[in-house]
Formats: structure tokens, C-alpha cells, sequence
């Protein structure tokens, strides 16, 4: 008799349901992808409905239910944030003290899972006890320290704990508003970004600027301790007051001598400044803690997740601190992987069943979201009037080597669905990264947007030293590694000249389209083992280049989630100029599709 | 032996008119004892069933007593003893006529009322691909049709779900072949017919768990590609095709299916004729059985007599 977990994260961002089979991830999916609002926070009915059936199973089946919060207490954390704005007794966050036992779960977390047979039990986890659950239960690791970061969870926006077996230890917590998270989410807003959404082009903007503010920054807005605890001055910070749609008030804008940027306006040199001060007080901030939590367990493990954990270069920093041999990152490291925490919280911590780490990770190369077979897929282009061609699957990556050495762009469609925010493979546009203009023709004719970060390099992992310094596995997009200097190319004029979008198309290595302003790369490694037909692929590329190589960037278009199904495929397909889309065996290019009977709308995302 | 007793009364009496009675003396034995089995078909390798020759059967409802009689090739009799007809009738049982009895059927009233001999080729349970096939490997065209004659596939939006693999129209009509395969089906590949054999119900397809509306879909790209199949086959052999869009009852989904399928038709450029303007039930003389949902005898003779005139015009 199997035990059957489903666990789900919601009514924040990025909801998401994720289903254990006798401890085992067998299917996790975002609600996004099935609602087509990215980062969609309701309810994640429809991913837990997915991952039901595709498992064959029924609400009823479900032996325990998940969730990844406790919901009384992130209410009063909500009504306590209200006081504190009304002039009631303050919220203390004070750094690093003790934890204190957190109450009992809420009894109308059942409500939310109506459809749940009588016998079934049901478990709130604690936001920041999840983060941590997805960040140990699944690491290949049998011990490790465990650092989560994000905005807030109930009172949580940072922790420390310990991993050892099937048990997670709270060690340390830094509680709100005290967050690294809100922080980071503060000077999105700041630079004309939007919260939740835009943090990942902040950090991408960094590198084009000189963290000149940062003193400020640390003088004045928040204090970070030598053990990575530290306190924002909230005399500049608006998130507290609900009647503020914004996160900093007008002396935070004062202090640092200008406005807020306005969305979508020309971004100079004083943005960019402010990007990079605040990603290094980040990564200061991340780093000390990393290192306190090293002294606190004695691990040279370390495991990551929450919202903070995206940060690629600060996960970096880690590395490069040498406080610990191995650091594992959560792949769904936002709110999503909330769901599979909470989860494998109930497996390993509620109903102590042993974890048998095998070197490897347990997230299956994240591959866990839907999938369809070769015959659905015909079907499904059958039904719509597309014009493909079915490949011999053994030439499939042989034609489309071919295709993407020619320079063209290829949308790459295969297998299960990532679970997580990066696109690893299996929902990919794909290109040749020693194409000079491939960054921008992606971004403006593909995503439809402009980005201050060049494409991540997939990399078969084998030959990652032949392009990157860098020793690690990165086999979810959430480390950056500085291009080998043997391949680089001296800055040319257009690096030196103008503003930030001036020098983003400055060619600094053999593989142009990856190589970002500072030489880094944001960097995938592909194993044979996890990821077979996309390192297939990379490997038939390399057989025809030499360079064992590809630019993988998501397959979305702008203010979209990544496509889940052959027909948000083949939508965004004929929307953007693409020129091939690989579904599964079958290929399309796009000048053969004038007979497709698809409504096609419009892109209208403003962010 | 219960259905022909129960039509003899109640297709009389008012008694038919009781949705009460229908349900109490017709739908609920139909649902537990099966629908009247009329002995007037037979299974086909090719075409899943066909209709047995020189049977007659008479159709016993709730609402009407219905005489049906197979001539030695396997039509509906239309009164039409003779071997070429001047139109040949494809389709389902709203073209056999199911409900009505020889002479008031469409192929029957084409050929006694209006002097258009017909060839009744439509057979319960019918949809395109059927009809594909018995063009293909029953009909000899030269032999049962005028030179310049008409061919006329009858299409209604029951139709749909027969035209590719739905697993319920599939389950639903099992009995033809217990336990077999029973259903013809072309696939598409890369946008061409490819004709699969019969298939049973574990070949059936539903819609994959993320792509809903996938297999109506199908089934409307495959009606139209075997119709463009029919139009080619028949207007190959010197004949003219049609395809026929009766009148439909004045339900919100069965007319917009129609508007579908002749906006559909109209896109891709086969000829047909357009009847759902025909409709004009007032409810004293209905043209669909109330319960059954069949056309009566009204409707078969509305639309005869416009196939008639638009037979003529097109002669």
C-alpha cells in the first residue's frame, strides 16, 4: 500500500502542486502553466489535478495534503504589519535570535481540499520549514547546512537549519520585516521592475554598473551583521503601510538623489550603479550567512532555496567564499518548490521515513511537470492543419544540429516539462551561441523584449571546462561561471561607450551570445544520465561545430509563462519569428504554416 | 415483442406527446433492455456494417411505426426499381429515414413525387468515412448513377463524432461487433487520408489530458478531408457531389454546428446545399420526433422538394 502526498503552494506567487509516491517526486507543475498567468497565486487546482492524473489517481487517493504555510499565523503577521503602520506595538526583527515554536495549523487548511476522502490528513508546514524541506529532502546530500531567503513567508525571511538524515533542524531565523528578500524587491521597484517578476533583470543589469552605493546602502538602509543577520531601517520602506502601493517611500528616494524609474524608460548608468550596489550588498549579506551557517552545523553542504536562492551570482559568491565543497540549489527555489517542501516535510519529518541520498539528486533533472507522447502531438498538429515533417528519432538531433549551425533558432520541445522558473532543455529556444547578434535577435524578435543578460550556455557537463572556470555541477541555471579566459575577446569600443543597452552587444568571447559584460555566463551543465536527448543534442552540435554548446533560453514570449503544451508551443511559434519548432520527432518550420487554423493573439505584456 | 406492442398504441394516440409516459414506457426499457434490434444490418469487413439484402423490418418507437425494406443491393427501397438513378443519396439515418417508412422517406418521395429516381445508399449509424468507403469500394458510380447525376452526402451534426476515433461514439456503437473491431477510420497524416482499417473501442481516442477539444477538432479536419475525398471520387467519375445541410432542429448546439460545417465547407471550396433555412416547424406538424429526434415526415418532404428543384436548376 503506497502513501500518497500532495503538496501545494498558493495565494502568494507562483502556486504550484507537487505529488510524493512513497517519498518519490513523481509529478510537480506550476499552476502558471496551465492557467497561462504567469506566476499565478490562486489556488493551483489545475496543477493538482494534472499531477493527480497523470498518476491515475483521484482526489480521494491522496493520503495526506501539504501545505506550505501555516495560514493563522502569516494573518497575524498581516494584522501586525497593519499595527505597526497605525502606531500599535511594533514588530520586532531582531537578528539571529532563537527559534521559537511556531503555533499548531490552522484547521481551515482542510477547507481547501474539499474533494479529500474522510480518512485523509492534512498538514500546514511552515513557509520557511518548506523552503528549507525543498532544499534538503531532495539534495543529494545526507548532511548539510540549509540557508532559505525570500521576501517573507509568516514572520520568516530568512533561516538557518540543519540537515542530518530524514530531519531538519531550525537553527537560526531572521524574522520580518527584516528581509533580504523585500530588500532586493525594494530596489526592483526602485529601478522601474516589477516585484516578483522583475528581480532576475536587476541582477542582470549589475554587472553594467559599479556598486558605488553600496556604502550607502549599508549605512543607511540596512546593517548587516558578521553572521549574515541584519536589520533594514524601515524609516525608508513603504511595504509595511497597506494604503502604499510601493515598496520604498520618498526618503529612500532622497537618500539616493533620485526618482524612481519609470517602467520602460531608457535605463542609464545611475540604474545600473544602483543594481550592482544592491546585489553586493546582497551577496554580502547571503555570503556571511552562508558562512555562519557553516560554523553553526560543521557541513561542508550546503543546500539553498526560497525566492533569494535564484540569485545566481550571489549563489556563485558562495562557492567562491570556499566556505563549503558543495552548495545544492532547489530548482524551483521560489513558492513552487514551497509545494514539494511542504511535501517531503510530511514523508520525511512527519512520518519519518528514512532518505537514502545516492550521489545524486532526487528532482529527476526537474524534468517533472506533462508530458505527451509522439501520437498526441501528431494528433494534435493534425487537428490544427500544421505542416511538419516526422524525423527518424535517431536523425532528430542530427537535423537539428544542422538547422541551429546555420544559424537559425529553433524552439525545442521534448519530454516532461521543467519544474521550476528555468527552462533546462525540454521547453527551450535554442541557437548557436558563436552567432554575434543571436542575443538580440532572440530578444527582440523572439521574446519580444530587451534584456540586459546575454542567454544561458547549455554545456555538455563533460566538457564544461573546455568554456567555464568552474568545477560544479550546474545543472539548473543557478550559478554563473567566468568564461575561460583563453576564449575571451578584448572589450571592444561599444563596451566602453554609452549606456548600459549600448554595451550589451559587445563581443567578449568565442561564444558571444552567452558571454555576459563581466565574462560570466549564467552557466547549465547537462548530464548524460539526467538529461539524455538534450545532451544528445548539445553532443550532435558539437560533432558538427566543435563546440559542445548551445544558447538555451526559455520558450515564452514576454509576460508569459513558458509553454506547457504542443499548443502553447505552436502559439508562440507562429507569433515570434522562431524559424523551427522540434515537437517531440515532429519539425515545423515556420514558412510552411499559413494553413494553421490557431488563434494566434497578440502580445500585450507591458512588463 | 414489448416495443412493437408499446408503438402500436402510443405512436397513435396523444399518448406520444407525454414525456412522462416516454420515459416510463420507452427510454427506460430501451436504456435496460438495449434499442430493438431490426435484423436489417449486418457487420462488413470494410465498412463495419451494412445493411443485410432483401431485409425488411418494421421500426417500432414510442412515437412511430416505421416500415423499412433492403432491396437486393443493400439500399433503403426508394420505389426506384431501375439502375441508374438520376441522384444517389449518402448519409445516416436522417437520410435512410429513420422513422418513416419507405415512400415518405427523401430517396423515397425524390423518386415517386417528384419523378428524380434515387438511390438510397444512407445507413443508420453512418457518418463520412462510411460513406467514403462505400463510394470507394461498394459504389459502382457508372453502373447506379445518370451520367451528370447528382451525388448527394446528407450531413448532420450527429455526424461529427463518428468521423474519427471517439472512443464513446466507438463504446456506443459496440454492438455491431461485440467484442471486435467496428469502426472505419481514416487518420490524417501530414494533412492526407490514411485509411486505417476498422477499429474497436481500445483504439479509441479521448482528449489528451492537456489538449481538450483535440478530438473534435480531428473530427471536424477529417470530415471535411473525406468530403474533399467524396468530391474528388465522384466529380473524377463525371458525376456532380454535393453536400446536403438540412434543416436542423432549433437547438442552440445543433445550429451552430451547422453554421460550422458550412462555413467550413464554404472555406474549402466543396460545393453544397444549404437547407438549414427550411426550418419552419410550428409544432402542429413537427418535423423531429419530440423524443426520438429524427426528422418526420415533414421534414423529409420539405427537403425533398427542395432537392428536387435544386436538381432541376443544376440539370
Amino acid at each position: 500500500m503506497s502513501t500518497t502526498i500532495l503538496g501545494v503552494s498558493a495565494f502568494f506567487h507562483d502556486s504550484a502542486a507537487c505529488l510524493l509516491k512513497d517519498g518519490s517526486v513523481v509529478a510537480a507543475a506550476a499552476e502558471e502553466a496551465f492557467t497561462r498567468r504567469k506566476h499565478d497565486p490562486s489556488f493551483p487546482s489545475r496543477a493538482a489535478r494534472w499531477c493527480l492524473e497523470s498518476e491515475g489517481l483521484d482526489w480521494s487517493d491522496v493520503d495526506w495534503f501539504a501545505y506550505n504555510e501555516l495560514p493563522a499565523l502569516k494573518r497575524q503577521r498581516v494584522a501586525d504589519s497593519e499595527s505597526v503602520v497605525c502606531g500599535g506595538p511594533s514588530v520586532s526583527g531582531f537578528s539571529g535570535h532563537a527559534v521559537r515554536p511556531l503555533p499548531k495549523t490552522s484547521q481551515n487548511v482542510r477547507a481547501l481540499f474539499p474533494h479529500a476522502r474522510r480518512g485523509a490528513r492534512v498538514l500546514a508546514v511552515e513557509h520557511h520549514a518548506s523552503h528549507a524541506a525543498s532544499g534538503f529532502f531532495p539534495s543529494p546530500f545526507d548532511r548539510a547546512a540549509i540557508v532559505t531567503v525570500d521576501g517573507v513567508g509568516e514572520y520568516t525571511t530568512t533561516s538557518i537549519s540543519r540537515g542530518d538524515g530524514n530531519t531538519i533542524t531550525p537553527l537560526r531565523r531572521q524574522s520580518f520585516p527584516h528581509s533580504l528578500g523585500l530588500l532586493y524587491s525594494a530596489f526592483t521597484d526602485y529601478c522601474g521592475f516589477r516585484v516578483n517578476s522583475g528581480e532576475y533583470k536587476l541582477m542582470g543589469l549589475a554587472p553594467y554598473g559599479t556598486a558605488r552605493y553600496a556604502q550607502l546602502i549599508e549605512d543607511n538602509l540596512i546593517r548587516v551583521l558578521d553572521d549574515g543577520a541584519f536589520r533594514l531601517n524601515m524609516d525608508y520602506f513603504a511595504f509595511l503601510d497597506p494604503s502604499s502601493d510601493r515598496m520604498t517611500n520618498p526618503a529612500f528616494e532622497a537618500l539616493l538623489g533620485r526618482g524612481r524609474r519609470p517602467a520602460e524608460s531608457d535605463i542609464d548608468d545611475f540604474y545600473a550603479d544602483v543594481a550592482a550596489s544592491i546585489q553586493a550588498v546582497f551577496e554580502k549579506a547571503v555570503v556571511r550567512m552562508a558562512r555562519h551557517a557553516r560554523r553553526l552545523t560543521g557541513s561542508p553542504n550546503l543546500c539553498l532555496a526560497g525566492g533569494g536562492a535564484l540569485n545566481c551570482v550571489a549563489n556563485s559568491k558562495i562557492y567562491a567564499d570556499g566556505a563549503f565543497d558543495e552548495v545544492w540549489v532547489q530548482p524551483a527555489a521560489s513558492d513552487a518548490g514551497g509545494a514539494l517542501g511542504a511535501a517531503s516535510y510530511v514523508w520525511h519529518q512527519r512520518l519519518g521515513n528514512p532518505r537514502r541520498p545516492n550521489g545524486r539528486d532526487a528532482m529527476s533533472g526537474a524534468l517533472l511537470g506533462p508530458s505527451f507522447t509522439d501520437e498526441a502531438i501528431r494528433d494534435y498538429l493534425e487537428s490544427v492543419g500544421a505542416r511538419y515533417r516526422r524525423l527518424d528519432p535517431e536523425d532528430v538531433f542530427r537535423t537539428v544540429a544542422e538547422i541551429l549551425d546555420a544559424g537559425k533558432i529553433v524552439a525545442w520541445f521534448r519530454g516532461p516539462m521543467e519544474f521550476g522558473p528555468r527552462a533546462l532543455g525540454n521547453r527551450s529556444i535554442l541557437g548557436d551561441p558563436r552567432q554575434p547578434h543571436l542575443q538580440r535577435h532572440i530578444n527582440l524578435a523572439v521574446k519580444q523584449r530587451e534584456s540586459f543578460r546575454p542567454f544561458a550556455p547549455a554545456v555538455a557537463a563533460e566538457r564544461c571546462a573546455d568554456y567555464f572556470d568552474f568545477e560544479h555541477a550546474s545543472p539548473y541555471m543557478l550559478f554563473v561561471a567566468p568564461v575561460r579566459p583563453d576564449i575571451r575577446v578584448a572589450a571592444g569600443e561599444a563596451d566602453q561607450a554609452g549606456g548600459p543597452l549600448d554595451r550589451i552587444h559587445g563581443v567578449r568571447s568565442l561564444l558571444p551570445a552567452v558571454t555576459h559584460v563581466d565574462y560570466s555566463a549564467r552557466l547549465q551543465t547537462v548530464d548524460r544520465a539526467v538529461h539524455p536527448d538534450f545532451w544528445r543534442l548539445i553532443q550532435a552540435f558539437g560533432a558538427r561545430t566543435g563546440v559542445h554548446c548551445l544558447v538555451n533560453t526559455s520558450f515564452n514570449v514576454r509576460g508569459e509563462p513558458i509553454v506547457c503544451t504542443p499548443e502553447d508551443a505552436l502559439r508562440t511559434f507562429l507569433r515570434t519569428e522562431i524559424d523551427y519548432l522540434c515537437l517531440g520527432d515532429f519539425i515545423l518550420d515556420r514558412h510552411d504554416q499559413s494553413q494553421v487554423d490557431l488563434i494566434v493573439p497578440a502580445i500585450t505584456d507591458t512588463d | 415483442m414489448y416495443y412493437h406492442a408499446l408503438s402500436r398504441v402510443s405512436s397513435q394516440t396523444p399518448l406520444s406527446r407525454s414525456r412522462m409516459l416516454n420515459n416510463t414506457l420507452h427510454r427506460l426499457p430501451y436504456e435496460r433492455l438495449g434499442k430493438p434490434r431490426l435484423g436489417i444490418h449486418q457487420p462488413d469487413p470494410v465498412l463495419g456494417w451494412r445493411h443485410r439484402p432483401g431485409s425488411a423490418a418494421v421500426h417500432p418507437s414510442f412515437e412511430f411505426r416505421a416500415r423499412y425494406r433492403i432491396d437486393a443491393a443493400g439500399r433503403r427501397y426508394s420505389g426506384y426499381r431501375g439502375q441508374r438513378a438520376s441522384i444517389v443519396v449518402l448519409g445516416c439515418s436522417w437520410g435512410f429515414g429513420h422513422g418513416v417508412d419507405d415512400e415518405q422517406a427523401l430517396a423515397g418521395l425524390l423518386t415517386t413525387r417528384h419523378s428524380a429516381p434515387s438511390h438510397n445508399y444512407a445507413c443508420m449509424g453512418y457518418g463520412p468515412t462510411n460513406a467514403l468507403l462505400l463510394l470507394k469500394h461498394e459504389i459502382d458510380i457508372d453502373a447506379v448513377g445518370e451520367d451528370d447525376g447528382l451525388v448527394l452526402y446528407l450531413w448532420v451534426p450527429d455526424q461529427l463524432v463518428r468521423a474519427w476515433r471517439r472512443e464513446s461514439w466507438i463504446r456506443l456503437n459496440a454492438w455491431v461487433n461485440p467484442g471486435g473491431p467496428s469502426h472505419p477510420v481514416f487518420d490524417l497524416v501530414d494533412g492526407r487520408l490514411e485509411h486505417r482499417g476498422l477499429i474497436g473501442v481500445g483504439e479509441g481516442s479521448s482528449d489528451p489530458l492537456l489538449l481538450p477539444g483535440l478530438v473534435e477538432r480531428m473530427e471536424w479536419r477529417v470530415s471535411i478531408e473525406v468530403l474533399r475525398a467524396m468530391h474528388q471520387d465522384v466529380t473524377g467519375r463525371g458525376r456532380r457531389f454535393f453536400v446536403v445541410v438540412p434543416p436542423l432542429p432549433r437547438i442552440a448546439a445543433e445550429q451552430d454546428l451547422g453554421e460550422a460545417m458550412t462555413a467550413k465547407l464554404r472555406h474549402a471550396g466543396l460545393p453544397f446545399v444549404d437547407l438549414r433555412d427550411l426550418a419552419t416547424d410550428t409544432g402542429r406538424e413537427p418535423w423531429f420526433y419530440r423524443f426520438d429526434g429524427h426528422p418526420t415526415h415533414v421534414w423529409h418532404a420539405a427537403v425533398a422538394d427542395h432537392l428536387a428543384d435544386f436538381a432541376r436548376t443544376r440539370s
